[in-house]
Parts: C-alpha cells; structure tokens; sequence
C-alpha cells in the first residue's frame, strides 16, 4: 500500500517519470543481485560499474546535459567568438531525481562492500527507492537502515505518535513561518534595482536567505520524518543546529547530515580521505565539496558555492581539531559560532545568487556601502519576528542536547508551545508561497 | 498506524484538546475583531445594516455599487440632495463600495446581500475602469468566499471561478474561518506593532518582484522560438449575469466608465456585453472641466473631483429618471 501511495505520489507530478524511477528500481535491484551470485570479485565491480553508470547516466542526461552544452556553447562563443547550435534539450528536471539516484547508488555500493544484503523481493526495494515522505527531498537513506525498516513488520512503539507530532509541527513552523516569509525578504533584495538598496540591506537579505533555507530544507525533512514515525519508520535527522556550528567539518556534520555522510562514505574515502599527505587530502576536500556543489544544481554558482566550501574545510583544516578539543569560555564560543555563521553566510550568497555578476555586486556593496536605509530596519525586525523564536529555541534544544526535548517535557508545556507555532502557522503565512528549495535538486 | 496508537493514549491527547481549544478561542477572537480589522472590513460588515435601510428607504433607490473609484469618488449626499432637488422626489443613495472589488466580487455580493433578502434598488450605478469588468481579473478568494458568498452560492463559486484544487479548498475554508478569511488582515495588523515599517516595505517588496517576474517573462517571449502569441480577446460572462441579475429583479443598472487622467479605451466587446443586457452606459471618462489636478493619486479623485463627478451624475441620472416617469 504504501508503495502504491509511493507512486501515485510521484506520478501526480508528472507520471512520465514514473518509468525513470522504475527503471533505476529495476536495474538496481537486477544488479544486486547479480553482484550477490557473481562468483569473482572482479565481475561484481563490472556489475557495480553498470548500477553506476546507469544512476550517473539518469543524472547526468536530466540534470546536467543542458547545463554542459550551454556552458559549452557559452565557451567557445567567448573564447573564440565561435557561435554554435550545439543541441539543448530543454529538459524538464524530474523531482528529487538527486536524491533517489544517491539512494539507489549507495544500496548498489554497499551491496558490492558486503556492507548490506541485496532486497529478496522487488516491491520491497521499490518502496525503499520511492518511500513518498523522503522520495522528492530526503534525507538520503542507506539500505541498512531504511530497508529492514520496510521489510520487517512495523513495531508499536511507545512515543511515535508524540515525537512524529512534533515533528511535524516543528517542520510546518519551520517551512511555513520561518522558511517562507524570510523567502519574501530575501527575494525582495535580491531582486530589488541596485541604486534602491544598500551594502546592509544586501547582508540583511543573505541572513534571510540563511534563515530561508535552512528552514525550508529542515521543514520538509522534519515533515518527513513525523509523517515516517506515525507510520513507524525512523528516518535519520538530517539536521543538527546547524548555526550553532564553530567550523566547517562541524557544519557538515550538522547541515544536511545524509548528503555530507554520503560525500564522505562514497566519495571523500574512495578518493583516498585524509590517508596521503596534506595536499592530497586538500584535493580530495575540494573535489569532494565542488562535486557536493554541482549535486545541488546545474549552474555556476553552485559550483562556485562547492569550491568556497572545499576552500573553507582546507582553510579550517589545520585548527579543526584544536576547535573540536577546546572548550572556550561562552564568550569565545558565540565569537566563533556568530564568525562561521558570517562564514557560512558569504557561502550562501553563492548559493542564491542568480549570476556571477550579482555576486560581485553585492559582496561590492557590502564592503563599501555601510547606509542601512528603511528596508534594513524592516528585514533586521522580520528576521527577530520569524526567526529569532526559532533560533532561542534551537539554543534551548542546544542546551538539552536532544533533538526531541520537547517531547520530554511536561504536556503543558507542550500544548503552550504547538499552540504557539499553529497560532504563527494560521495568521503568518508568507504574503507569497515559495516551493521547496530541494525539489530542484 | 498502530505504532502510534500507545503514545497517543499517553498524554498527547491533552495536547491536542488543548491545542484545538485554542484554535477555537482564537477564531471567535477573529470573528469579534473582524469588523475592526480595516475601514474595508468595518464597511462589509455594515452591508446588512445600509442595506437594511435601503428597504425601508423612499423611492427613488439608487445603489452606487464599485469599488474605491466611487467610494472616494462619490459623494453620496450630494447625489442624494441633487437627484432630489432635480426630480422632486426624496431619493436615497447606498453606497456599496468595498475596496479591490471587482465584477466577480460585485455578482456574488448582490446575491448574497440584495437578492437573498429581495431588497432591490431602483437604480443601481457602476463605476469602473477598463480591469474591472473582464472575466480574467484577479481572483480574491479568500474574501470573495469569506464576505461576499452565502452558504447558497459557495459551491456555484467555487465551482465555476476556479479548477484549481487547492484554490477551491482555500475558499471553503476561508468561507468557514474568519481566521483563514480574514488571514492577511490578521497579520498585517499584528505585525505592524512589532514591524512599523511594514506596509510600506512590504508594497516596495511586492513592487520589485513583480517588476522581476514581469522581466522574467519578458525575457521568456524574447527567447522563444515561436512568434510572440496576441493576448485573447477579453470575455464578459460575469458582467452579462450580473445584468441579467438586475434586469430580472427590474434594477435598471448604469454603467459608468470613471474618469481618470488620461482618456482611456473601452473595450468594444464590453459595450457590447452591457447594451445587449439592456443596461446604460453613461461614459464619465471625460468630464468638462475635470483636470489631472482633480485626482488625489492619480487614479482616485480627489474632493473637487469627487463633487464634479457627482454633479455630472446627477445631471445623467436625473434626466434618466425623469424619462422613466
């Protein structure tokens, strides 16, 4: 049923590519198989090369074909005035096509280490490929955990049906109050006229872009996993307190924990890790994160987003263990957590960016024009409204140390606190609804 | 499901009463505020009562019926003493004007305020602009559901307006909640004690992205390898049943195309529309003597506006009554 639901799903947005998800299901699960039977070692690699192949293949003609030859294209017109007509296919993006092949990709992969045991039955495998709640957005699972999950019987357990509430509520407060109104400021300034606007403004609208995607992706991963534990499936968090991150390995262990864990496990290791010297170590850094940077989308700015955190994670790497280590004063720590977040913050201009060109021009203006206008006051005040609550919350969760504190404390205060989050979600939805960020990826 | 079963038998069902409790709390607090959110929503609230006194009102009745072009450019007690003065008979002016309407909301609300309760005017006045009358002028639902629907009309509304699913849903809802209905007058007077600037930054906002989007499309048509389509030509299915409203309820109606600062173009097929309903245009868009300086905003008249359109009506409406008798 729930694979049923699974695919009507995905089909209610365009069933065409029903067949694409299918596909990379049926390949995947043939593959496993045959890696499984294969007698040497070296016909499993061929195998696994296929399962690679096949998902990269998928990946490579819907996400990133038209962006190569446009960039191609673009090359060759500026280097040698050379104009072309190389053939771009105007391809639609299928949804969290991103998401399901790196799922797919690291059921294969693990099959081959001998880190997971191949599905015996297609359906169950399907449903694992396509589960709806994390189908289009994540978090990306690993088969050895979400696939026993969907074979075994579901448990009654104690707490599902509080901690999947919360989670939910938090996700809603999260995508709905927080994510979406900060969408309204941010996109106001990136797409005011430049003489309207000044350097402060423009800072005003990263913070707020800050606070936008953070909480529309945690929204939607929060929904998720409440919807997953009703049902009683545990999704992993895939975020934790991210801005409360004092350096880069710190952040990726804190932002979008599925993906960075995936990097790490399919990519950064393979590549050789930290096992070589200091230089390689930096070069598998940078191409790990400038391959995390394209993961995200098909344009130069996310690749110029991945290369900012690849040079990040290289330029922290030599202190990264001194700052894990320590333990400063409160005040040394919130200097250093309000410095990554600057940090971070310059990274997601990158992110949000529309051009190259409107990168120089706000880090310009945000270096040499310090006159905060109308617009500053406004977008400081709408940053404290929506999510100052949720950041003095998450510094509570923080202080807790547990992501599901609030299902721990008295019913009281419980009630206080939904009551709280459905009052904002009623009255304060956005004056503009904004889609997922990820479902683009 | 059944994992969830155990811990909602704990105490999450003491959250969830509570919570529900609270949403009830707060939609009688909206329903209390409602007339009090806006001058727009004190005037919706009033349509029972000014209605109400239009029953019992002499004869001849007019109804001024719009949108802010004639709430701030009729001067209803001037029409009232001229058309008096001019047919020696008491006549009284209603005023109908809430803000932002337009031809859809105008249909809806004469159903649910004058037809519901059989009380007609004897005329009723129009006034508009090019957008205002074309069936693909911007849909409100949320107030259009809240304010201007009955419980008689919703379903028609909701089925005819729109086919989108979550449009539809967003109407019954808002025709149940004032909460829902009243959303965004709720917020922006919350915020406004917490954010001053908000009004004012919010237009600027608004302002910016639609230029951007409008940029967007733009640059989409220029890019197209299809030749640029030509816009189709505009329909009038809500006008002509909003005439045939007043006609079956033998309201004569006059249409009247507002002055503005500069002239501007009635669509032929409009004409068309209100002539063959058997309504009256009375085309105000150049009114002797009215200058730019008349206007207060470029778009709305002004005090000496105001009066020189009133008087110009009054004149229109007096010979047309006087023809009728």
């Amino acid at each position: 049923m729930l694979l049923v639901a699974s695919y009507l799903f995905y089909g209610a947005w365009d069933a065409r590519f029903l067949l694409l998800i299918a596909l990379s299901t049926v390949v995947d699960f043939l593959v496993a198989q045959r890696i499984t039977a294969a007698s040497e070692k070296k016909i499993a690699k061929r195998w696994c090369t296929l399962s690679i192949a096949v998902n990269l293949g998928l990946l490579g003609v819907f996400k990133y074909y038209d962006f190569f030859v446009e960039s191609f294209a673009g090359l060759l017109s500026s280097l040698f005035g050379y104009e072309t007509n190389l053939l771009s296919l105007g391809i639609v993006l299928p949804v969290g096509i991103s998401f399901y092949t790196f799922q797919t990709l690291s059921y294969t992969i693990d099959v081959y280490r001998g880190h997971t045991k191949p599905a015996r039955d297609l359906l169950d495998f399907a449903l694992y490929v396509s589960y709806f709640p994390q189908l289009v957005a994540g978090p990306i699972e690993r088969s050895h955990r979400l696939l026993p999950q969907i074979v075994e019987p579901r448990k009654n357990r104690e707490g599902d049906f509080a901690a999947g509430l919360y989670l939910v509520i938090a996700g809603l407060f999260a995508k709905v109050v927080v994510a979406d109104n900060m969408a309204f400021v941010c996109n106001g300034i990136f797409a005011a006229p430049a003489d309207q606007i000044g350097g402060i403004d423009r800072l005003v609208g990263i913070y707020a872009f800050a606070f936008q995607i953070y909480g529309d992706f945690y929204g939607y991963s929060s929904i998720a996993r409440g919807i997953s534990r009703w049902m009683g499936i545990d999704l992993m968090a895939n975020f934790h307190m991210p801005y409360f991150a004092r350096s880069p390995s710190d952040f990726w262990n804190r932002w979008h924990i599925s993906l960075s864990s995936w990097l790490r496990d399919y990519l950064y290791i393979p590549l050789g890790g930290n096992r070589g010297s200091k230089l390689f170590t930096y070069r598998n850094l940078m191409l790990t994160m400038l391959l995390g940077g394209l993961w995200h989308g098909a344009g130069w700015t996310f690749v110029l987003w991945g290369l900012y955190q690849g040079l990040l994670l290289c330029a922290y790497r030599p202190f990264e263990s001194r700052i894990r280590l320590s333990k400063p004063s409160i005040i040394r720590r919130l200097i250093g957590t309000f410095v990554f977040f600057n940090l971070v913050c310059l990274g997601w201009l990158f992110f949000r960016a529309e051009s190259i060109a409107q990168v120089g021009i706000f880090l310009r203006e945000i270096f040499t024009n310090f006159h905060p206008t109308v617009l500053t006051a406004y977008g400081l005040k709408m940053l404290l409204f929506f999510a100052g609550p949720f950041l003095l919350f998450e510094i509570w969760l923080s202080r807790r140390n547990e992501l599901l504190a609030l299902t721990k404390v008295r019913w009281g205060w419980r009630a206080a606190a939904y009551t709280y989050a459905v009052y904002m979600l009623l009255i304060y939805q956005p004056l503009r609804s904004s889609e997922f960020i990820y479902f683009q990826f | 499901m059944n994992s969830s079963i155990s811990s909602f038998r704990g105490s999450e069902w003491k959250v969830l009463v509570a919570v529900a409790l609270a949403v009830v709390a707060l939609e009688i607090a909206s329903r209390m505020m409602a007339p009090s959110l806006d001058s727009d929503r004190t005037h919706i609230h009033a349509f029972p009562e000014l209605i109400g006194e239009m029953k019992n009102a002499d004869h001849p009745r007019v109804l001024a019926y719009g949108n802010s072009l004639l709430k701030f450019g009729l001067d209803e007690d001037l029409l009232a003493e001229e058309l008096t003065e001019a047919t020696a008979a008491l006549c009284h002016v209603t005023k109908i004007t809430p803000v932002g309407t337009a031809v859809r909301d105008w249909n809806y609300l004469y159903e649910t305020y004058f037809t519901r309760t059989d009380t007609h005017p004897e005329v009723v006045v129009i006034g508009f602009v090019a957008h205002h009358l074309p069936d693909d002028g911007e849909l409100k639902m949320r107030r259009l559901a809240r304010h201007f629907c009955s419980s008689a009309n919703l379903w028609n509304c909701l089925r005819e307006e729109t086919a989108d699913f979550d449009t539809r849903v967003v109407g019954a809802l808002s025709h149940l909640s004032a909460i829902y209905g009243d959303q965004y007058e709720l917020q922006w007077g919350s915020v406004h004690w917490f954010v001053p600037e908000y009004t004012q930054e919010v237009r600027k906002i608004n302002r910016w992205l639609d230029d951007q989007d409008a940029r967007a499309v733009r640059t989409k048509a220029k890019t197209a390898k299809s030749p640029p389509q030509e816009a189709p030509p505009k329909t009038y299915r809500q006008l002509a049943h909003l005439i045939a409203q007043f006609k079956e309820h033998g309201v004569r109606a006059y249409f009247v195309p507002m002055p503005q600062p500069e002239i501007w173009k009635l669509d032929p097929a409009m004409v068309e529309t209100v002539n063959q309903g058997g309504a009256t245009m009375v085309d105000a868009r150049a009114i002797a003597g009215m200058t730019k300086e008349d206007f207060s905003d470029g778009y709305h008249l002004g005090k000496s506006g105001t009066k020189k359109f009133t008087r110009f009506l009054a004149k229109v409406l007096a010979a047309e009554l006087g023809d009728q008798e």
